[in-house]
């Protein structure tokens, strides 16, 4: 069987069996996921990338103590998780960065447009909007807005990764799109 | 033209959440309603702006290699806990308990007091919309936790309890804490709470005796109610290591390996009927009706705003 057909805990057994490579097609499918996660919780682009680093390391470090009953994806976001609270606690780890989250999205996410005919002119303008207003959006609407914005994830499987009532999901993305609804109202009113 | 539909039912529209007689109905209205209309397209605008950027950046910033790079250095994979025989797990411990009982009663005259009790108790905000006494306070500064002086929290905190062991825990909610005979004291809780490092630490929470513990994920408690709904799991239970095991065990397995994990509430029926069977205790659930299941565990980080963090950066 092809690795990209097997489901996450075929991988999981056979990368427990040896076959380490095949590591890298869990890391395939859900780095982006981590990847966003941490994207709503952090500042800094380069501890992102840690993160995300340390989390699938730890994970592999663990497979064996990981419950094939749950998410693969939920496993990881605990993973993270812990290793950001572990993070916090660091106090020596925290100065102030130069490679914010915010600045990375404005610049990296716009390089590939050279030429400025208007339409991408505000398409940078209505992006440069959109992630000032989730910069403002609290941490608890954020991640699940992004996990399913960026992930494109349904709501059933933001609450078992987030580990939250399907319902409590449910409000929270529709907040978030209140919150941005009257940003953007309020925005687009004085312009 | 029909009412427009609530606010919610578009963005579930525009989410794919929707089933197979809503979809077509919302689909005919908004073939007829230009407001229906842009709210749907200006949403599914900005995702697919958002979700473009952001793919951008992941590409720029993945890890793939340098994951499997230091996996391939390293490539060990730490055994699962192994599970022990039913006389090392049950009878021994119960022996072990019953002479300590026996040598506690008749040797020791003094007041006892339960352990994992803390010397000092300190806390500290997690993120900057974390409030004490109802004034933001910055998330570096450390807060002690007295008897004589009870604070009123709200938000992301961490717990650090010193004694012989030290024992930190994050609590996320609403409460009012104090520390009275050398224990944690919530009241008036709303609240979730998680063992983030050492072997354990007993608290009281709206007037229960729980015992945070290393193989309990998340502890969550309502002040209107008794306890609330948590998973949480015993690292050395035979159950822990089957194939079978939960997932909290999964994650406590991560960070506390080889702690045990029981949870104890003295005073409430429900709660200990669903506690007291030490060989349930891979998996329980302690429920309770929370009335508003919205705020749970999952922010105890700072957010990427621009705002300061806690922690100094």
């Amino acid at each position: 069987m092809n690795k990209h057909e097997m489901s996450d805990i075929e991988l999981v057994k056979k990368v427990l069996a040896g076959e380490i490579e095949l590591f890298s097609e869990l890391v395939e499918r859900y780095e982006k996921l981590v990847f966003s996660y941490l994207l709503s919780r952090l500042n800094d682009i380069q501890e992102v990338e840690d993160i995300v680093q340390d989390t699938f390391v730890k994970a592999f470090r663990h497979l064996a103590s990981y419950d094939c009953e749950r998410k693969f994806a939920g496993w990881l976001v605990t993973i993270s998780r812990n290793l950001l609270i572990d993070s916090r606690r660091k106090a020596g780890r925290n100065i102030a960065s130069t490679d914010l989250v915010t600045d990375v999205l404005l610049s990296d996410s716009l390089k590939e447009t050279n030429a400025h005919p208007p339409e991408i002119i505000i398409r940078r303008e209505r992006f440069r909007q959109i992630v000032n207003m989730i910069q403002e959006l609290s941490e608890d609407l954020r991640t699940p807005f992004l996990l399913r914005v960026v992930n494109e994830l349904p709501y059933q499987e933001i609450a078992e990764i987030l580990n939250l009532p399907l319902q409590t999901v449910k409000n929270r993305i529709f907040k978030a799109r209140g919150v941005l609804r009257e940003k953007r109202e309020t925005y687009e009113e004085m312009s | 033209m029909k009412k427009c539909p609530e606010k919610e039912i578009l963005m579930a529209f525009a989410d794919g959440e929707l089933d197979k007689a809503e979809l077509a109905e919302i689909s005919v209205h908004l073939k007829t309603c230009q407001t229906c209309s842009r709210e749907v397209s200006s949403m599914s605008e900005d995702d697919h702006l958002l979700r473009e950027g952001v793919n951008s950046v992941f590409a720029r910033h993945r890890v793939n290699e340098r994951i499997m790079s230091q996996i391939r250095s390293n490539p060990v994979v730490e055994a699962a806990p192994v599970p022990r025989p039913f006389w090392q797990r049950i009878l021994l411990p119960a022996l072990a308990i019953g002479l300590i009982l026996l040598v506690a009663i008749t040797m020791i005259p003094a007041e006892r007091k339960y352990h994992g009790t803390a010397d000092s108790v300190s806390f500290q905000a997690l993120n900057s919309d974390a409030t004490v006494d109802g004034m933001s306070v910055a998330a570096d500064r450390v807060f002690p936790l007295s008897s004589c002086c009870a604070h009123q929290l709200n938000g992301d905190f961490l717990f650090v309890a010193r004694r012989q062991s030290p024992a930190e825990f994050s609590m996320q909610g609403i409460a009012t804490v104090k520390l009275e005979n050398t224990v944690p004291v919530f009241e008036d809780a709303d609240i979730e709470l998680s063992l983030v490092k050492g072997n354990g630490l007993q608290i009281l929470v709206n007037g229960e005796k729980i015992e945070l513990s290393a193989g309990m994920v998340n502890f969550r408690s309502s002040a209107k109610t008794v306890a609330a709904s948590q998973t949480f799991s015993a690292g050395n239970d035979p159950a822990a290591t089957e194939p079978a095991r939960t997932a909290a065990t999964a994650s406590a397995a991560v960070e506390e390996p080889a702690a045990s994990a029981t949870v104890v509430i003295d005073t409430t029926a429900t709660a200990a009927a669903v506690l007291a069977s030490e060989t349930a205790a891979a998996t329980s659930t302690i429920t309770a009706d929370s009335v508003e299941p919205v705020d749970t565990v999952d922010h105890i980080t700072n957010p990427f705003t621009e705002e300061p963090l806690g922690d100094g950066r």
